[in-house]
């Protein structure tokens, strides 16, 4: 992982980690703010919750592998930033998209290197 | 009974490794793939492949001799002789590191260096002059690695490529893993250099005639006027790459180097034509 996509990855992953912490951990005042809107809260905590750094943090190391094994994407690392940036700027429904769809071109890439490294010997003329 | 397990494993690490070796054949490849091309262009002598979609489209080719009345790439050339008659600080000069051929010496690279038991360019053997004789390196892709090259490609035109894989395990690696390379798809369009030019060669891609694999290397460096300068074939290939979405290496990376030398082992006997010029 390069300086600025560890940065980026980092300040993905301390920025959900502290809305994490605030939620969890938040004063009294804006807890007693959640309880007095019962309804909402309970809907909340039944939807599964997704953890967007993960995702990005998943896509970044699947890229890498891709790129170790001389089968990255172009277009991957651009997406993996675009999508921590948005989750840096609270785009969050943006970012979780942005970030699985990295998370699938990553790991198609590994997934085409795998199978290149036998499917190749179809092609050369015999 | 862990000793025979051991011995049958090894055994059969063995006969994999000489299956695998015995497999590698360059000079077999290189004659099916002429054969290949034979048969696909019954009407055009294989060894016209060196002109590349020029010899596959009459009225594009038209279209390039009329181009090559006034080549693009002449004052790069121009370029080239001066810096390659230049002396370096110490009194000599790249004829001093090139052999008796200097400057037609472009029909032997890339080859195969037994020392360092890698694959070596014209553009690290004149990198390496330069060292030895303390003098700055070039940056690959510079305006003056690209005019020296051109001035020896333009040289070498009319010699005929010469490529030795030496008998050396480590040589026939270089040409599995280039060979490798050239037929494996990569990138979100999961293409492979082969998918354009051998499955596709004749084809158009677009407004693109495919060109044929053979003869590709002959005519390096070259002016593209996409790019509107000289430029390299290690450049060529990041630009392949990038257009089917796949991370480019580095220009002189070990594996375009590698490629390098299973392609131009693959146009071996075909005749030097650089630089050109290509759209």
């Amino acid at each position: 992982m390069n300086h600025s996509s560890f940065k980026r990855v980092l300040l993905a992953s301390t920025a959900f980690a502290f809305a994490a912490a605030l939620t969890a951990c938040g004063e009294p005042v804006e807890k007693s703010l959640v309880k007095q809107e019962a309804a909402p809260v309970a809907a909340a905590d039944s939807a599964p919750v997704v953890d967007v750094a993960d995702i990005i943090s998943r896509a970044q190391a699947s890229h890498e592998k891709s790129v170790a094994m001389s089968h990255g994407w172009t277009r991957t690392q651009p997406l993996i930033n675009k999508a921590s940036d948005a989750l840096t700027s609270g785009e969050t429904d943006a970012a979780q998209e942005m970030a699985e769809r990295a998370l699938g071109m990553a790991d198609a890439a590994v997934a085409q290197a795998e199978i290149e490294k036998t499917a190749w010997q179809a092609r050369v003329p015999k | 009974m862990k000793s025979l397990s051991l011995s049958f494993i090894l055994g059969a690490l063995l006969a994999s490794t000489l299956a695998h070796n015995a497999s590698a054949d360059p000079e077999a490849d290189r004659l099916a793939l002429r054969s290949l091309y034979e048969k696909r262009f019954p009407d055009i002598p294989v060894d016209a492949h060196i002109d590349g979609a020029y010899a596959l489209d009459e009225a594009k080719r038209e279209q390039w001799l009329e181009m090559e009345d006034f080549p693009p790439y002449e004052f790069t050339v121009d370029d080239g002789e001066t810096l390659y008659d230049t002396a370096f600080a110490n009194g000599k000069t790249y004829a001093d590191c090139l052999g008796p051929d200097a400057p037609a010496v472009k029909q032997h690279f890339p080859r195969f260096d037994t020392v360092s038991g890698q694959v070596v360019t014209l553009e690290q053997t004149v990198n390496q002059c330069r060292r030895d004789n303390g003098e700055a390196e070039y940056e690959y892709m510079s305006a003056e690695m690209n005019a020296i090259t051109a001035y020896i490609a333009y040289q070498s035109r009319g010699e005929k490529i010469d490529i030795v894989i030496p008998d050396d395990p480590r040589a026939l690696a270089a040409y599995e893993s280039g060979k490798e390379f050239f037929y494996e798809r990569r990138g979100q369009l999961n293409f492979a250099c082969s998918s354009c030019h051998i499955q596709m060669s004749g084809n158009m891609l677009r407004a693109e005639r495919l060109s044929a694999a053979l003869g590709q290397v002959t005519h390096w460096p070259a002016y593209r006027f996409r790019w509107e300068e000289v430029g390299s074939l290690h450049r060529r290939y990041m630009q392949c790459n990038t257009q089917v979405r796949a991370e480019p290496l580095r220009a002189q990376s070990e594996m375009y180097r590698n490629l390098e030398y299973f392609m131009t082992y693959m146009s071996n006997t075909m005749e030097l034509n650089g630089p050109s010029s290509r759209k």
